[in-house]
Formats: structure tokens, sequence, C-alpha cells
């Protein structure tokens, strides 16, 4: 491995995402070469420094992270933007001593939990290389704005360092700009006209798993593929099972040769339906928020877990990435009655429902968004017969065993509905019990999400969301 | 804590090697003591600069507190360029200095200070000095001195040392001398900020301005060109001319805090990009000493200052728990050693390398360089004076 650290000297980074109004942080991969490679140009450095850039460059896959948590620095009041006005000084006419005008100006900055970050190539540089990037390193004094001051090194090959943000494009909630072979020369050809550089090259990162010691993981890898919609008319949760039955289709489809695993079909190969855990295709509405009125502003695919890298790369990767490996858009469609573009998101601040933790963050407490199909109807005249099939469809779920269930007919969360507003679920066949009910569980521990039950949950019925109570921290 | 005396031998090893800098971390209180209300720097609209930090509470367990920014890195930057200033002007120590001299400008209903190169917002790249001139009555920008110092670079800055070593430490970038916007570019060295730490915000201020004479509001008064008023005859109330008891109300009410944190860092690796050529030659001997000047300088700046006090605006003025203590950052992981030094010690080294620098065969202008507005810009600062005084009412100086 090659490890390089940055400790940021004042505890803050002050960097911007190009928009000059938000901060950049964790540090692109591609801003840390860009500071390396202009410490090479501003010292004049030696071909051996040269050499090590191209090294880091030539690298097959981009560095994972190790990085601290952060808190953004904002303006008092959450609509205003934090600028401050600083004295133009770059006007061609004279310039009254008292009028000079001023320009807003912002100054993004993070407040870093813990001051050092680390960049992890998988491949191990070769001494010369390695010489060469410790003294390239002791030249950097700054990432991102002049007052960004960093200290930098090669660690220790040694050392093991915990990446927090892993390199993968297909799993990534987020991309980072990157390097690739060519950067160099590129930036010495911009260095040398004098302009500022801008580099294009993106690749998806996604948070480690990294399950603190009381969780219980479920069943789904919690690392959702998640499906921003980009156009389409707005669809409530009552049309989950067509949303859900059109994506399924469309990654069926993109398969090459029709060879679909068991894993993302839930079909053995006999085409009985499989009884392990595979592939759910899942609705992300708007809930849970003064105003929320269900309608759907994404999709997920969740995975079952353990399904190793290469295998999803087959399995998902005609639906998501062109022949050329560039991501591609999902369509969804429905004959003459709606059409929806759906691109992979990578935002850094996308909206709640479209972010990971908002469905996975472990919890004690999780409520029903789309309400739970049970296995089988209750009797009437068993008392709690509900509750009792309910349990069992966790444990049909693979998910433990709430030590309380609540069945009720509305969701708590606003915005999910009462549960007589969902179609019935009739996949399968019409006999099948098609009994739904909102359900509220709280486990004895944290439960790593995403939690879905019941006979739907394949296809979004049964999703559940985490809820915070009182004396424990708010998922907003 | 072992705290040692930072002698010139040991700055200049530390500029020569591979540490990343100097770094002081100082906690301070309000003048009142702690709890007292403070008032931070606001921004555009008012605002507070609000963040969040974890710390460790007095139970030992670790928890996330409200932070509010009380003195930005731009703020402190012209702090220690002020507090270098104060020190010229005890004559306690010596800079190179270009200094426009308002004195002689005629017609000025305000007298306008002289401006140094200390106190023009960029510096030695500033719009004042650009548009200034010689006592011959060559414009500054045309002058051999920006002639010489627009075309430096980290390659060759021995023209900004020489003449305004400061924008070294504090930062330059010319830009309106070369077209495309970019020009003679140095980062800055030195890295300072104020944060409250573990705020509780004041939410609104009321108040009373309770006038002394008892002003009626009964009374109306009728406002006059001149700025006069005529009693009895207008609709104009006194407490639009401010007379009266006046009400104000303010959501910028102020800040308590457990504590505040001035951070600050005099980046070595900066300074060490910064190359000085003298006639054309240039040694790695000559690069260190002036380095070493600018190092020295920046912790003069940051000593100084702290000396000067932390008087930052009205109702903000703080005071250090302990004495500054300075550790240098060198090799990762490892202990940092620690220095201390006063206003008369950190001085004293300054000169003590800049001597070693004169004897490398490094100078810098030892004479305050005096300019004089452009008529031009002094016809500026006269109108504008007057523009302002129109607006409020008052007559002309004509």
């Amino acid at each position: 491995m090659t490890v390089l650290g940055i400790r940021y000297l004042m505890g803050c980074a002050v960097s911007s995402d190009g928009t000059r109004q938000n901060p950049e942080f964790p540090p692109h991969p591609g801003r840390v070469f860009m500071a390396l490679a202009a410490a090479h140009f501003d010292t004049k450095g030696d071909p051996q420094e040269k050499r090590a850039l191209e090294w880091l460059e030539s690298q097959p896959t981009p560095p994972n992270l190790r990085v601290p948590e952060f808190s953004p620095r904002r303006a008092s009041r959450p609509r205003d933007v934090l600028e401050t006005y600083v004295p133009v000084n770059d006007q061609g006419s004279v310039e009254a001593l008292l009028n000079r005008t001023r320009q807003a100006r912002s100054f993004p900055t993070v407040r870093l939990f813990g001051d050092k970050v680390y960049l992890v190539w998988q491949g191990d540089a070769p001494e010369d290389v390695r010489v060469a990037l410790q003294r390239l390193c002791t030249k950097v004094t700054r990432i991102g704005h002049s007052s960004s001051v960093v200290q930098m090194w090669l660690g220790d090959p040694t050392e093991r360092v915990e990446a927090t943000l892993l390199a993968d494009n297909l799993l990534s909630d987020r991309k980072l700009r990157v390097i690739e072979p060519g950067t160099l020369s590129y930036l010495e050809r911009v260095f040398a006209l004098g302009k500022f550089p801008r580099l294009d090259a993106w690749y998806g990162y996604r948070q480690a798993s990294q399950p603190a010691a009381e969780v219980v993981p479920g069943p789904f890898d919690p690392n959702l593929i998640i499906l921003q919609k980009l156009e389409g008319r707005s669809l409530g949760l009552e049309s989950t099972l067509r949303l859900t039955s059109a994506l399924r289709n469309a990654a069926m489809a993109a398969l090459p040769n029709g060879e679909c695993p068991e894993w993302l079909s839930g079909h053995a190969p006999d085409g009985t339906p499989s009884l392990k855990p595979h592939a759910a295709f899942i609705p992300l509405p708007f809930v849970a928020a003064e105003w929320a009125d269900g309608h759907v502003v994404g999709m997920a695919i969740a995975l079952p877990s353990g399904i190793p890298a290469q295998e999803i790369r087959r399995g998902l990767g005609a639906l998501l990435f062109d022949s050329a490996g560039d991501e591609r858009d999902v369509m969804l469609w429905e004959k003459q009655e709606w059409r929806w573009q759906l691109a992979r998101e990578t935002r850094d601040r996308p909206p709640t429902a479209l972010r990971r933790e908002t469905w996975t963050r472990p919890s004690r407490v999780w409520a029903s968004v789309t309400p739970v199909v049970l296995h089988h109807y209750p009797k009437k005249n068993r008392p709690e017969d509900v509750e009792r099939i309910l349990f069992d469809a966790f444990e049909s779920a693979l998910l433990p065993k709430p030590r309380a269930i609540s069945a009720r007919p509305v969701s708590p969360l606003q915005g999910a509905g009462h549960a007589k507003s969902m179609p019935e679920f009739l996949e399968g066949g019409a006999a099948l019990c098609r009994y739904q009910t909102h359900v509220v569980a709280e486990f004895e521990k944290p439960v790593q999400g995403p939690v879905l039950v019941g006979r739907g949950r394949f296809r979004g019925y049964g999703l559940f969301r985490p809820i915070w109570i009182t004396g424990e921290a708010s998922d907003e | 804590m072992c705290v040692s005396e930072l002698k010139l031998d040991v700055l200049s090893s530390a500029v020569a090697g591979s540490a990343a800098g100097f770094r002081s971390i100082t906690r301070l209180q309000p003048l009142e003591g702690p709890g007292g209300k403070i008032f931070p720097a606001t921004y555009a609209n008012g605002v507070y600069a609000v963040e969040k930090r974890r710390i460790v509470n007095d139970k030992g367990e670790e928890t996330e507190v409200d932070c509010v920014l009380i003195d930005s890195v731009q703020a402190q930057s012209n702090r220690g360029e002020l507090a270098l200033k104060a020190a010229i002007e005890r004559n306690k120590l010596s800079l190179p200095l270009v200094e426009v001299d308002f004195s002689a400008v005629t017609g000025l209903r305000t007298p306008v200070e002289n401006q140094t190169s200390l106190d023009v917002p960029h510096r030695l790249a500033d719009a004042i000095l650009r548009d200034s001139e010689l006592p011959d009555g060559t414009r500054f920008s045309k002058s051999d001195y920006a002639k010489r110092w627009s075309r430096s670079n980290l390659w060759d800055a021995t023209a900004v040392y020489e003449y305004c070593p400061t924008a070294l430490v504090f930062g330059m970038w010319g830009s309106p001398e070369k077209p495309g916007g970019l020009g003679a570019k140095f980062e800055r060295a030195y890295v300072s900020e104020i944060i409250a730490v573990d705020v509780e915000r004041v939410e609104k201020r009321f108040g009373f301005r309770i006038d002394p004479l008892g002003s009626s509001k009964n009374v109306g008064l009728k406002e006059k060109p001149d700025g006069s008023f005529d009693v009895g005859t207008g609709k104009t109330r006194p407490s639009e001319l401010n007379h009266g008891n006046i009400p104000f109300e303010s959501t910028n009410a102020g800040i308590r805090c457990r504590y505040a944190e001035q951070a600050t860092v005099i980046s070595l690796g900066a300074l060490r990009k910064l190359r000085f050529p003298v006639n054309g030659n240039e040694t790695s001997a000559v690069n260190e000493a002036g380095r070493t000047v600018l190092a020295a300088l920046a912790l003069c700046a940051g000593v100084l200052s702290s000396e000067a006090g932390t008087s930052l605006r009205s109702r903000c003025q703080l005071v250090p728990e302990s004495e500054r203590v300075w550790e240098l950052i060198d090799k990762p992981g490892a202990k940092a050693r620690t220095y201390q030094l006063n206003g008369e010690e950190v001085i004293a080294l300054l000169n003590a390398a800049v001597k070693a620098a004169e004897a490398a065969g490094l100078s810098w202008m030892k004479q305050k360089l005096v300019l004089k507005p452009t008529k031009e810009l002094a016809e500026l600062v006269r109108q504008s004076q007057e523009a302002a005084a129109k607006e409020k009412g008052e007559g002309d100086t004509k």
C-alpha cells in the first residue's frame, strides 16, 4: 500500500466545490494530486518527483480515503450564505479611498473532528518513488484556499490505515474528482499558460461499512444503489408496484444473453421462487417531514449481503453503465401512462429521501412507509393474531425478533398514508393473503437497514424507515 | 511541557529543514471574566459564522458543541500588521514601509490619515499606492519600484522582500498588473483565527437611547437643507433627528462561551518556496537567510498582536488564559518542541535574522518610501467626502 497523510494544521479545511458557496470535503484525490503537482512546479522539482507523480496517476484504481467526521461552517441563519466583503483592487480607474467597492466572497470551510486525512493506494510504490513522494509531500503547504494550511507526508508502508471511503464506482453514493494517466501533462501545460486547471475525471465512492459492535446487521447490504428521478410525472406511493416492477424488468432486460443470477431475479434455476435472499426494488418517497406528501422522489435496489463485487457488476453493470463504461440513465415506463428517467444519485447533498442513511441508519425503532403484507390472514377469533403473524414475518425476513410490535392502519410517518391507500399486493396470485397494515417495530438493539418485511418486500411493500425516540440522536 | 526560548540558530534550522511550521493555540476569556458577553464578527446580513466542534466536557465525555467565529483569518492578518505598525511607531521595530502622505491635501472636510503598506488592504499591490506618486512626480505604478516588484514571483521575491516583506508573510496578489488577472502572487504564510467554543447565543437585545434633554415627541420639527431645523412647525419627530428617547432592538445580542480559542499557524513550507536572487545570483544561504527573516517577522506579528491585547471590536475584548506557546510541527507523530517568547525577545530575534541576512547579501529598504496621492486621487477623496456630507445634510466647505 502507498499512503499519503494530510494533517490540517488549523483543524479546518477551506476549499470550495467550484460553486464558491459550498465546501468541498473530503479533499478529492484530484485536488490532492494538484497540490502535489503545484508544489513540484512551484519549486521546479526534479525528474524523480515527476516520475513519482506519474506513478500515482498510473495506478489502476483511485485511492481509498480515511476521513474524519466534520461539520460545515455556515451562517447562523440557515437560509443565509456566509459572505464577507473584501475590497476590490483590480479596477482600471482611480477608485475613491472612502468608497472603494467591496465584493462579496465566500470562504467555504468545514471544521474537522480529528485533523488527519489519509489517501491509500493499493499498489506498493517502488523505493525511488517513495523517496520522491516524501520529498514532494513536505513541499505541500495547503490544500484548497491559502488559509487551509496542511502538513503532508508519506505513510509508513507497514502502517495499516482503515479507510472510511472506498473507491467503488458501482455502489457509490458520491463522486470525487480523481486523476488518470496524462493528468500531470495537462497540469504542466495549464501551469505554463498561467491558467486555472480543471479536472474532469470522476469516480464513485461509498462509505465503508463500519457497524458499531451492538448493531445487528440485516439481510441486505446497506449500500443501496440509489437512483434519482430526473424526469417524469409525479407519482405517489400507490404506484409502488408499478415502479418497482418496471425497475426490475429494466434490470432483467439489460442483462446480456438473458442470464439472470438468482440473487437478482429471485428465482431458482428451475424457475421456482428462490429461498435465498435476493434483490429488492424499492421506492424512495418524501415522508417524515412537515409537508411530506409521500410522492416518490427516486428508487433504490437493495442487494442481499455478501454478493461478491464481480457478481454485482455482472448482474447490474449493463443496467447502470453503457458499453464504454460510462454511467447511463435508466428509463422506466408503463405504456402511455408514465415515463421516468432515472440516474444514479451522486450529489454531495441529495434530498433526505435519496440519502442512504435515511433508510439504513441503525435504529431500534422502525416504522413502515409502505404497509406490510401478511403471509396469511389473521384469525378473527385470535386476539393479537396480526401481531403474531408480524413477528413471524420479521423472522422470515431474516431480521431479529422485535421487542414490541404495533400494527396500525396509519403510519406515524407523515406522507406515508393509510394502509388502504396502497393497492393490494396481488403478486403470486389473488388467493394469497392481501391483508396489509402499517407497523411500528421496536428492537432490543439497533438494527442496520434497509428493513423490508412481509410478502411484498422485494417489490417495495413493507418498506420501513428508522425513527428516533426521545433521548436518542435524530437522523435529521 | 518543556518550553524553551527560541534562538536564531533553532529558527534557522527549522526553516532550512522539513518542519511544517509553528503553531500556537491559546485559550482566551472575555475581559469581564468567564461567561462574559462578547460580540463576534458579523457577516453579510448581520449573521454570525457558526460551526460545531467536539470537545470533552466536565464529565470526561465527548460532546458536540456550537461554536462561533469571533475573528477571521483576514481580520487576524490585519491585526498582525497593525501590531507591527504600532511597534514601528514606538521605535521598537524597523521595517520597510511605503507610505502615502495625505497631509498636504487641502480642501478635505476630514483629514485622512497617512496610509502605509501595513494599512492598505492589498499591501504593496494596493490601488492606493498604485495611484500615488514619488516626490519627483513619477506615478508609483510606473516607477522602478513597481517595475521590479510587479515582475516578482516565487523564484525572485527579492524586490517584494526589499520593499514590503510583510506581503510575503500575509500574502499578496498583484492582480491589476498583468493581463488575464494573474500577477505577482504570494500565498500567506501566517494564518490565524479566533473561535468561541461552546456558545450560548443571547437572542435579542433591547434598549433605549435615553435623552438627557427630555425632548418630547409631541414637538414637531421641520428640517432645513443646511441641516438645521425649525421648531414647532413641522411634522418631523425629534427622534428622527436623533433627539428624544429612541428604542432599539437587535438580534445580534452577543454570545457567551466556555472559552475562545486563538489558533495561529506560521507555515514554513510557504516560506521555503520563496527565493531571493541578488544581482542575478541565487544561493541557498541567501534564500534561507531571507526565509528566516520572514519566519521571525511572522512570529513578531503573532507575539506583538497578542501583547497589544485582543480588543477586537466594541464589547469584544479578550485576554489569554496563559502565555502563548509556539509548537514547532516537524515529523508527523513526533512530539513537538515548544517555545515561548515575548515582544522584546521576538524583536531581538527578528533583528538578529535581518543582520544575518544582510551579512549574506540580502538587505531591505531602510528608509521609508513616502509617496503622495496623485491629483486625481486627492480630488476623488475630496469629492467623496463632499458627497458623503451631502447625504448627511451637512453644509459645503466651499
